[in-house]
């Protein structure tokens, strides 16, 4: 659930537009870790994370008086946050650094088994999941993110991101391609066979996941 | 877009089941079920995670930088200097006050320029204004010397609204929304000179605009005559 999923009071509104310090406080402690969340699985990177939030609150201290309606308070702070995490994905910082971060097929995390938890614990898929997510391409996860968890549209993706809204979708196809395999990888390593590295999958983990699939028909 | 059953779903293919999971879950088939219920998973999953921890000395940092100049600024300069500082500005204004004044009239002096940013009032300019706010509309209204006196207060322009053109109209409701706005300024107990000014200034462009407008469909309305003779 998005974290952002949150109801400020009217009258704490009011006040941080009307730029008071006890409400900025306030509306902080409620929002900053949906904001951290955000940007730590956008951007998979817990320092440039924190920068998100910091400019995202430095924008909520000096732009919110430009807010007309309370209601849209929150949206607008996640809108900015979302900003600010696209802003560092498009940086040339970002990209030369994920080029030296690519993992390679050696250190490359597994699917599953790899932590040394349970198998069929919740902590253990979530931190697959985690892992799987931070495999995957800027824009895809980017797009997963918004538009699985933050409830963004295609369209509304699509504008954020200077793309079209079929950009989103071939992304968010992308991603769960991929979370898929990994998924299917992750089964098999359950069932005890040997874990296989993310993105390569083994002939049968192919058939296991298309087995379940079936021809679709032309839209 | 058919795919064999061996391999994952293309893209084509997921987005079309991703749809079905998001926008048409209606129209899903048996057939579709299992791997639409993969995605809703899997989503379910995403949504599921744990939410981060932030440092709360963060907040801190996080206003620092619109807080920083204000505290940086004063706290740059004790209290005592900065009283010093001021009241030096202040003898060096009315030291330089006494001087322009004590200077014999009618001869042109000199000022030099204080701040190129804010144009210091001129009396002579906003008379000069006026003088040709005055021209512009004896010229509009064909009325001689006398006729308007455009001295130092608002004229609503006595002008003919029923024969004026869009153009001419729109012009002259912006004359009209001026003069208001002078008429104003004198109710205020300290009038604001250059705001004054710059208000004359676009009174006389306006006037200005209007006599152009009139130029052009006199022109528009003698080709007219010399057509139809």
């Amino acid at each position: 659930m998005s974290g952002f999923d949150v109801r400020l009071p009217e009258l704490l509104v009011r006040g941080v537009i009307a730029g008071r310090r006890h409400d900025q406080v306030r509306a902080y402690e409620v929002l900053a870790p949906a904001i951290m969340t955000l940007a730590t699985r956008i951007l998979q990177d817990r320092h440039q994370a924190e920068e998100v939030v910091q400019d995202t609150f430095v924008d909520v201290v000096e732009k919110a008086r430009g807010v007309r309606t309370p209601g849209a308070f929150v949206g607008w702070v996640k809108r900015v946050a979302v900003n600010h995490c696209l802003m560092r994905l498009r940086s040339p910082w970002h990209a030369r650094r994920e080029a030296l971060d690519e993992p390679d097929a050696e250190t490359a995390p597994v699917s599953a088994g790899g932590y040394g938890l349970d198998p069929q614990s919740d902590s253990h898929a979530q931190r697959t999941l985690e892992a799987a997510l931070g495999q995957l391409p800027d824009d895809a996860r980017a797009v997963l993110w918004l538009h699985d968890v933050e409830g963004y549209t295609h369209k509304e993706i699509g504008q954020l991101m200077g793309h079209t809204t079929s950009y989103s979708k071939s992304q968010l196809a992308r991603a769960y391609q991929k979370l898929l395999a990994w998924r299917l990888a992750g089964e098999r390593a359950a069932s005890g066979a040997t874990p296989s590295r993310q993105g390569t999958q083994s002939e049968p983990q192919q058939r296991s996941i298309a087995g379940r699939t079936s021809t679709p028909t032309p839209a | 877009m058919n795919h064999s059953n061996d391999q994952l779903p293309d893209e084509q293919a997921l987005q079309r089941l991703l749809e079905l999971r998001d926008v048409d879950p209606a129209a899903l088939t048996p057939q579709d079920a299992p791997l639409v219920a993969h995605l809703r998973d899997l989503r379910e999953q995403l949504n599921d995670l744990p939410q981060e921890t932030i440092d709360p000395a963060l907040w801190r940092d996080a206003t620092a930088p619109t807080a920083a100049p204000v505290e940086s600024v004063h706290s740059a300069t004790p209290p005592w200097l900065r009283y010093r500082f001021a009241a030096a500005a202040a003898v060096f204004l009315v030291s330089l006050v006494g001087m322009l004044a004590l200077l014999p009239s009618g001869e042109p002096v000199n000022t030099p320029q204080i701040s190129a940013s804010a144009p210091l009032y001129d009396g002579t300019a906003l008379a000069s204004l006026m003088r040709q706010s005055r021209d512009l509309e004896r010229l509009l209204t064909g009325q001689g010397a006398g006729a308007m006196q455009a001295a130092d207060r608002a004229l609503a322009p006595a002008l003919d609204l029923r024969q004026s053109d869009a153009t001419e109209r729109s012009l002259r409701y912006r004359l009209v929304d001026i003069d208001a706005q002078i008429a104003r300024l004198y109710d205020t107990p300290k009038m604001d000179e250059q705001r004054r000014l710059v208000l004359w200034q676009h009174r006389v462009d306006v006037l200005r605009s209007l006599v152009m407008a009139r130029v052009g469909s006199g022109d528009r309305l003698q080709s007219l005559n010399s057509r139809s003779m």
